[in-house]
């Protein structure tokens, strides 16, 4: 996993510094960062990459990376935009990586394995191919796209994502709309207009 | 709003993230402005497009996995042992005679015959007489032949420390208490007192 957090975002990896002892932020603040974007953070790269364990292991090595490099991030916004920037990267470089395994084990049939469909065998079945075909063409896209698209659909304001993305708060509507805009382009490019 | 309206300011206008002097000018302009209307149409459809498909994600990801939970009967045998654990060790050390002497405190004080003693004046041979030291009773504690422990959970027990602990009524345990400071076992002892 090292690799994977390795190959991206070398700039944000030199951003970091540790916190003078005057500036008052300890280990409380980063429990609190913690609990509060852990599951979220979680949750959104499972979404991502399909595998719950190896989300877990992408966002604890984001916060690991954090808690060693501690903040304040020079010129780099809050943690947490730091946080969900690095981790959307890896989650993407994950998801990538992960292209040729995923695409043997569809042929092999384990991936029915992997999630216990509810309902019908066929139902599970579409199900997970619409998921292969939308995480397919999350990869394919710009990684600022994917990463407009992903963050919005975790929930985050406009601020925030703003804040992530190192961009204006102004610019996140057309730039969201745009990633839209760039995804169901390619998603009928590759699939057609099923689904 | 005389001005057509962005694409942005369309999408952000769906999302709720217009600024709200803003909100009442751009429905104006779309219920004028049929090539906004359209506009706004399209984005919408492709906004709740895409978002079905970022949902559509969520399926089938299973859950965290909760830490599982010990169940509440070995907690309730955990806190009465270690209740009865810590009364014999209280019990134990109230218990001590209040009135005998520190042993470092006896042993700072001179004995009183080697205080007083004076060298002799003549060169008299004295003969000391050598009186027999008393020496204390001396008890022997014998314990019973075996005394297997008994597990306070099902749980295997990796590494553990022995604590023993006492009743001035000569009751003893050992109790196993493991690394998270728990008693994973107890057994009795039964000690028999016994004047030498």
């Amino acid at each position: 996993m090292d690799i994977v957090i390795k190959g991206v975002q070398p700039a944000e990896e030199f951003a970091l510094d540790r916190p003078h002892p005057d500036q008052g932020r300890g280990a409380s603040w980063f429990e609190a960062l913690f609990q509060e974007h852990y599951p979220r953070i979680t949750s959104m790269l499972a979404r991502l990459t399909g595998d719950r364990g190896q989300s877990e292991e992408i966002a604890a090595d984001v916060f690991c990376k954090l808690s060693r490099h501690w903040t304040p991030l020079r010129g780099k916004g809050e943690p947490a935009a730091w946080v969900y920037r690095v981790a959307t990267n890896a989650g993407l470089d994950a998801l990538r990586s992960n292209t040729r395994r995923r695409r043997r084990e569809q042929e092999a049939g384990s991936e029915a394995l992997r999630v216990a469909p509810t309902g019908g065998a066929l139902e599970g079945m579409l199900r997970q191919e619409r998921c292969a075909r939308v995480r397919t063409v999350l990869g394919g896209l710009k990684p600022r796209d994917a990463q407009m698209l992903l963050l919005r659909s975790n929930g985050l304001s406009y601020r925030e994502v703003a804040e992530s993305l190192g961009i204006p708060p102004g610019s996140v509507g057309t730039m969201l709309a745009r990633a839209e805009a760039e995804f169901e382009r390619k998603f009928r490019a590759r699939y057609g207009d099923s689904l | 709003m005389k001005q057509c309206l962005r694409e942005g300011e369309l999408r952000a206008w769906l999302d709720g993230e217009l600024p709200a002097e803003q909100v009442s000018a751009a429905e104006r302009h779309v219920a004028e402005c049929a090539e906004c209307a359209a506009r706004h149409r399209q984005v919408a459809d492709r906004a709740a497009l895409v978002s079905g498909w970022m949902e559509s994600l969520s399926a089938g990801i299973p859950g965290p996995v909760a830490m599982p939970r010990r169940p509440a009967r070995r907690a309730a045998v955990w806190v009465a042992v270690s209740a009865i654990a810590a009364g014999l060790i209280l019990a134990a050390v109230l218990s001590r005679p209040q009135g005998r002497t520190p042993v470092k405190a006896a042993l700072a004080q001179p004995p009183a015959s080697v205080a007083v003693q004076e060298p002799p004046a003549a060169t008299a041979v004295v003969s000391v007489p050598v009186l027999p030291v008393r020496r204390a009773p001396a008890r022997r504690a014998r314990t019973a032949p075996v005394q297997y422990y008994m597990a306070l959970d099902e749980e295997p027990i990796d590494t553990g420390l022995v604590m023993r602990v006492a009743l001035p009524s000569g009751l003893q345990a050992d109790v196993i208490v493991d690394g998270d400071g728990r008693a994973r076992a107890i057994r009795p002892i039964s000690v028999v007192k016994e004047e030498q």
